[in-house]
Parts: C-alpha cells; structure tokens; sequence
C-alpha cells in the first residue's frame, strides 16, 4: 500500500508548481478554485497513471515482437490477436505471484523504493503536452521539473539495491548511480539547447514555438538549426537511453553479470513496478525528446492553423506526439537488439570522452547561431 | 590496431562508434522485414527425412502373426496377442509396442518376413502418463467380416476333406473286403454302401 502513496504525493507536487497556467482538466473544472484544482488533480492523475500503465502493455508486447521479428522468430502471439494481451496475462500472473521480502532486507526502504521509482515516472508523465491543451499541469519549469523527476529514479534504484541486502543489488545500484549521476551532465547541456533556442522551461511553449514554418517541419528545432541541434539531439537521445537503462546502458541490471542486478530481490507486484518504469519511462523519454526537438503535436506537411481549437484537432495532436515518440520507442527497441550491452568503463568513456564535450560544442554552437 | 591518439583519434573512434552502429542497425532492420522461420509446432509440422524412424504403423492385413518381430526386439517392446483359427485366419487381441522402452531401433522391422511393420514418420508422442504411451497397432481387433467367412469356408473345407478321405478309406476297406470274399460279391456291399453314402454325398453337392 505504501507503494501507492508516492506516485499521489508526486502528481498533487506537480500541480502545485503548475501556479497559474492552463491545462485540458483545469478548464474543465474551472480554474481558481479550491475543488477544481483538486478534482482535476486527481483526473489529471486518474488519466496520467492510466496512460502510465498502458503503455507497458504495448511495448512490452512491440519488445517482445520486435525482437522476434529481428531474430526470425514469431515472438509471443498466442495471447489474443497477434499476442496482443500477453503483457496483460503476464502483469496478472505476476499479481499472483508472492511477494517476498528477504529476511535481511531494510523492509521500509525496500518496500518505498518500487512506489518511489513509479511515482518519479508518472509524475513525470503530468508534464507531457499531449497537445495544446491536453496536458495535466503546463508547468512555467516543466523541463526542469521533468529532469528532476527523471533523476528521482536513481534514488529509488539506489534505495531498492541497498534494502535487498544482496551484493547483486547492490552492485546493479552503484552502476544505476554512477551511469545516472553521468549521463546527466550532457542530458542537462542537451535540454538547455533547447531551454536556449525557444527561451523557456515550459514543454508546451516549446511546442507551440515549433509550429509552422517551411513545410510545417522548418520550425522543428533540429531542422531549425540543423547543424547543433541535431548532434545535440542524437546526444540528448544517447544519454536518455542511459537514462531509462535500456540497453546498450543496462547495465544496473545485466542479467548475465548481476543475476537481474538492482532488482534481484523483489517479486511479484514490486517487480512489476520497476518493470512498468522501465517501458513507461521509455515513453516518457522519447516524448520529451520530441517535445523539444521533433515539433512536439505539431503535424508535419499541415499547417498549425488547420488543426487548432476543435477537440478533435487535440486529439489528431496528441496522436501525432504518441506516433513521433513510439517511432523513438522503436529505435530504442532496435538499438537493444543491435548494440551488446556495454562495459562500465565504456560507458564512462562514452559518456564523460565524446557526449559531453560534444553537448558542450552544441550548446557554445546554439548560442552563436541564436545570436547571430 | 593502431593507437589511436590525439584529436584524429577522437574523431576516429566516433566515426567508427557511430558507422559501426549504423551497420549493425542496418542488419537487424533487414532481418526486421524478413519472414520468420519459426514453425507453429501443433499446428505446423517439419518435414522429416525419408528414411525418418518414427512411431511404427503395421500393416495388418499382411501380418502372419510369426512373433518374428516380437522376438528381434532387443528390449521387448512388442507384445502380440493372437488366437490361430482354421484357415490361416489370426483372431487378433493385442499388437501393443511399449514407446517408454522403444529406442527406435528399426531392428523389429528388417526380419519381418512380410515387411508389414514399419516405423513412420509421425514422431509428436505427448501424454500425460506413462501407460498412455503403450500403443496398440492394430487397425482392427478380433475378427472380420472376411475372416468369419474364410474360416466358415477353411471349415467346410476341411470337413469335405475329411469326408472325402473317410469316403476314400472305405471304398479301399470295401475293395479289401472284396478281395478277401472273392467267391460271393456284389450283394452285402452293393445293400450296404448306397445307404452309408446317400447323405454324405447329398452334403457334398450342395
Ligand atoms: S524399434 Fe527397436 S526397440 Fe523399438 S520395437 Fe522395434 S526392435 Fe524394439
Ligand atoms: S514379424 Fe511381421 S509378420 Fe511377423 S508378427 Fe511381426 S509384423 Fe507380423
């Protein structure tokens, strides 16, 4: 139970630094009041963790195809059409199954760290602009605040490796941090380009500022300003692969070294949240990426003044930005079953030798080209 | 490999950081869109070689029932059970080979002398226990139609021979007798074999 206090604590957190701007459940309960902005909170989060939790369903099952496809085989389609509800018979299987805390373990900290992973990453999820007005709270710091929220999952992985009182964990938690603590530093430099070239910290700005232009894609940051922001964007979406501990960056969790690394010790529903985390947060990752560098909603060949105002235009908008960061999910599937999982010092190497000097010659770049 | 130093270095190794992971990317893309080579075992089944050793299948009809078979297997995995009736013709009871044993040996089917054991190409064998795995061959139990009428006939047969032979074993005792009483023939013999011979024959025409 107490898994499931965070994940409210977090989104009534994101609210409250939403100050005064406008959102799809603001409008809808009216703005100002006291229980407006308490019931769209808790729509805002009733619909956030709905999303949140269905998504893992869908790239479970697009992993599990994928990688079949890439491999010859079939993968899982004996559940439902195509094995669609596979991921849903293993998330019901993995309910069932017992919930164990090791006798040793540090049982308030191992039973926070799951909660504490999920609620980072549904919080996180709040912050996305779906489009103009479908967003649960347009945050003036979203950027910021996403970082920040991304970076909460360290702590979990960090507080689930040291309760399990296992070497596995505990050795899967340290790499967890120092990856994390890492890829940040040219994370951080790659949203700044971003922060930089529209001058705010607010998603949904950003993507309204990536409206229009040559063909409707000229505004696109990437293609804006094509000679920093891409490389920038190809970093950005380097260290966000860290980030969510896909491969080739699994290393927290190399199976063929560390057993199942920071997560070896749980089971069943707890399990299954480190699980969720990883597949949404995968989501998560690719929509901030298009957000600030793929034009967010905005539809590529249309004119932004076609698709604004109608509900219909918002979710033509929203499946626009759903489309562009599955087509991220994708390649991040495609990467992990091209690239072996790499080692610790190569990813140290990556990271500190070429991402961050190369985020550094992005962001001096950007700067000269906004100034120019 | 050469050391790669310096600045050149640098861009070397990304170039071939980023060119490798192109390649790579390249390939699994490909096979992305090639057709799968799984088979849907239940459903779908591989073609197995010709001379595959599989479950046995009997032909039936030709088998005489010689326990040949039953004797060459060197662990005793088939057993036959029979009844012989007049004209060739076996009641069949059991045919039954012991796949928990049967180590597909094929040595149960070469000294067949009708060649009517054979093993097939089916191989799929799941159960659920052990006792299911002792299959019967036989397409048919006991008897047939065709059987019925043989052995009628096989007796019938044999009961016409028996006439026959006693028919032929009392002319050749009459023909004794007459030889015997050469002096008076013709009229005990002639009163005596009509009446002996009347149903018999009338048994034999119909
Ligand atoms: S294949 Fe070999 S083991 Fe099997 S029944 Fe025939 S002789 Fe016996
Ligand atoms: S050896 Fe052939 S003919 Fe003889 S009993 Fe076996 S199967 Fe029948």
């Amino acid at each position: 139970m107490i898994s499931a206090l965070p994940p409210a604590a977090a989104i009534f957190l994101a609210q409250g630094t939403g100050g005064e701007s406008r959102s799809l459940f603001r409008d809808l309960f009216g703005a100002g009041s006291g229980w407006g902005s308490f019931a769209s909170a808790v729509l805002g989060f009733a619909v956030v963790f709905a999303v949140a939790s269905a998504l893992p369903v869908l790239f479970t099952w697009a992993e599990r195809r994928v990688s079949g496809r890439m491999q010859q085989r079939r993968g899982p389609n004996r559940v439902g059409p195509f094995g669609l509800v596979q991921a849903v018979a293993d998330g019901v299987k993995l309910m069932f199954k017992e919930d164990i805390i090791p006798a040793n373990a540090e049982r308030f900290l191992f039973a926070l760290a799951p909660g504490l992973v999920l609620a980072g990453m549904i919080a996180a999820f709040a912050l996305i602009p779906f489009s103009e007005r479908a967003i649960v709270v347009d945050a003036p710091l979203g950027v910021y605040l996403l970082a920040a929220l991304l970076s909460l999952q360290v702590l979990g992985v960090v507080m689930a490796g040291w309760a399990s009182n296992n070497k596995w964990s505990l050795l899967g938690a340290m790499r967890e941090a120092a990856q994390m603590v890492s890829y940040e530093i040219p994370m951080g430099i790659c949203l700044l380009i971003g922060v930089l070239s529209f001058s705010t910290l607010s998603l949904r700005e950003m993507s309204l500022a990536q409206a229009d232009g040559w063909l409707n894609v000229g505004n696109w940051l990437i293609f804006r300003n094509p000679l920093f922001a891409f490389p920038a964007f190809v970093v950005l979406y380097v260290a966000l692969l860290a980030n969510t501990k896909r491969a080739p960056f699994d290393l927290p969790e190399a199976e063929s070294e560390l057993v199942s690394g920071f997560h070896t010790e749980y089971s069943g529903i707890r399990f299954s949240f480190f699980f969720l985390e990883e597949y949404a947060s995968m989501f998560l990752v690719s929509a901030l990426a298009v957000c600030m560098f793929l034009g967010g909603w905005n539809i590529p060949f249309l004119p932004g003044s076609v698709v604004t105002g109608s509900v219909g235009a918002e979710i033509l908008a929203a499946l626009v930005l759903i489309v562009k960061s599955f087509a991220l999910v994708f390649v991040m599937i495609w990467l992990r079953w091209t690239l072996p999982r790499i080692r610790i010092d190569q990813v140290m190497n990556l990271c500190y030798k070429y991402l961050t000097p190369i985020a550094f010659v992005c962001l001096i770049g950007t700067c000269w080209w906004e100034l120019r | 490999m050469n050391r790669r130093d310096g600045f050149a270095g640098w861009v070397r190794n990304l170039w071939d950081g980023v060119f490798s992971t192109m390649v790579g990317m390249g390939i699994t893309i490909r096979y992305f869109f090639t057709k799968p080579v799984t088979v849907q075992f239940p459903e779908e089944k591989m073609e197995v070689a010709p001379r595959y050793r599989g479950i046995h299948y009997l032909e039936q009809d030709l088998c005489i029932a010689c326990r040949v078979c039953e004797k060459a297997c060197p662990i005793d995995c088939i057993e036959i059970r029979f009844k012989r009736h007049p004209g060739g013709v076996n009641e069949w009871f059991e045919f039954s080979l012991d796949y928990n044993k049967c180590m597909f040996c094929e040595l149960c089917c070469i000294p067949c002398p009708k060649s009517c054991i054979h093993e097939g190409r089916e191989y799929s064998m799941v159960r659920y226990d052990r006792s299911e795995l002792v299959l019967d061959l036989l397409t048919w139990k006991g008897m047939r139609e065709v059987d019925l009428r043989t052995i009628k006939e096989a007796e019938e047969e044999k009961k016409r021979k028996a006439a026959e032979a006693a028919a032929r074993r009392a002319a050749e005792k009459a023909k004794k007798e007459a030889a015997a009483k050469e002096g008076d023939p013709g009229k005990p013999r002639k009163k005596e074999t009509p009446g002996k011979r009347d149903p018999e024959g009338g048994g034999d025409e119909r």
